[in-house]
């Protein structure tokens, strides 16, 4: 969830369609604060590898991961 | 196959697949067609209040594109990072997929599935890491960077993309020794 946006809101109005991906991008490399926007991936990627996870334990049963 | 067979022999009718499938493809095809008429027609046409139902051609919007940005320069930048990323990930994927359909070994699955998990990330999560990266071979502002990053993204769709089951795209083929050899051994590896 980055592309679409970046290309029709940037994440306006007040960040009322802003994404995890697009908050990186902007606290990163708009502001320059790398080290926060490096503890937001860090927190993104946990999340994402906990859902999925929980997602491969649910669908995949064959042994897989 | 042996399914849509028998829901044709029962008398699905099949013109109302095509009505609903020829919606869909008119559903995703318009945002294109509104934008090709908003781009054949003057400028003036574009930010009239009303709605113009018979717009008057003109190409001066890709007459500009052309003469006031470096498109075909554009054009380049794009060939050459997709075309050197596709070398890069054939060159690594088609050993990696070989091995992983191929032979059975410890943590064959789990391999396989990690390459394809790298796909579940939200590339932003490592934009940071790798601005940093190019940063330091100094790659910033090259194509160079681009092709790699593209290739660094596409590999596990590369290597793991085409048929889930390498090992069942094979028996399909394969003679019955073969087949039967690639079961035991696929049971083998399930089992572990």
């Amino acid at each position: 969830m980055f592309a679409s946006v970046f290309i029709i809101t940037q994440g306006t109005p007040g960040g009322a369609t802003e994404t995890i991906s697009y908050f990186i991008y902007r606290i990163g490399f708009r502001t320059f604060n790398f080290g926060y926007a490096s503890a937001a991936s860090v927190a993104m990627l946990a999340i994402t590898v906990l859902v999925a996870q929980l997602f491969v334990k649910r669908f995949f049963r064959s042994g897989r991961a | 196959m042996a399914q849509t067979r028998t829901r044709r022999r029962k008398g699905e009718r099949l013109w109302l697949r095509y009505v609903v499938l020829a919606a869909w493809a008119a559903f995703c095809l318009a945002p294109i067609l509104w934008f090709l008429s908003i781009g054949l027609r003057p400028r003036t046409e574009i930010i009239a209040p009303q709605p113009i139902y018979l717009p008057t051609f003109s190409l001066a919007a890709w007459e500009m594109i052309w003469r006031d940005w470096p498109m075909a320069h554009y054009l380049r930048n794009s060939l050459v990072a997709i075309a050197g990323s596709v070398l890069i990930d054939l060159a690594l994927a088609i050993p990696a997929a070989y091995s992983l359909a191929r032979y059975d070994y410890r943590g064959r699955e789990d391999i396989g599935f990690y390459i394809l998990s790298t796909r579940m990330m939200a590339p932003a999560i490592v934009a940071i890491p790798i601005f940093f990266l190019f940063r330091n071979l100094g790659l910033l502002d090259t194509v160079w960077a681009l092709m790699l990053a593209y290739a660094a993204i596409n590999l596990s769709l590369v290597t793991c993309g085409p048929g889930q089951d390498h090992d069942d795209a094979h028996d399909r083929r394969a003679g019955g020794a073969d087949r039967r050899r690639d079961r035991h051994r696929r049971r083998g590896g399930q089992r572990r």
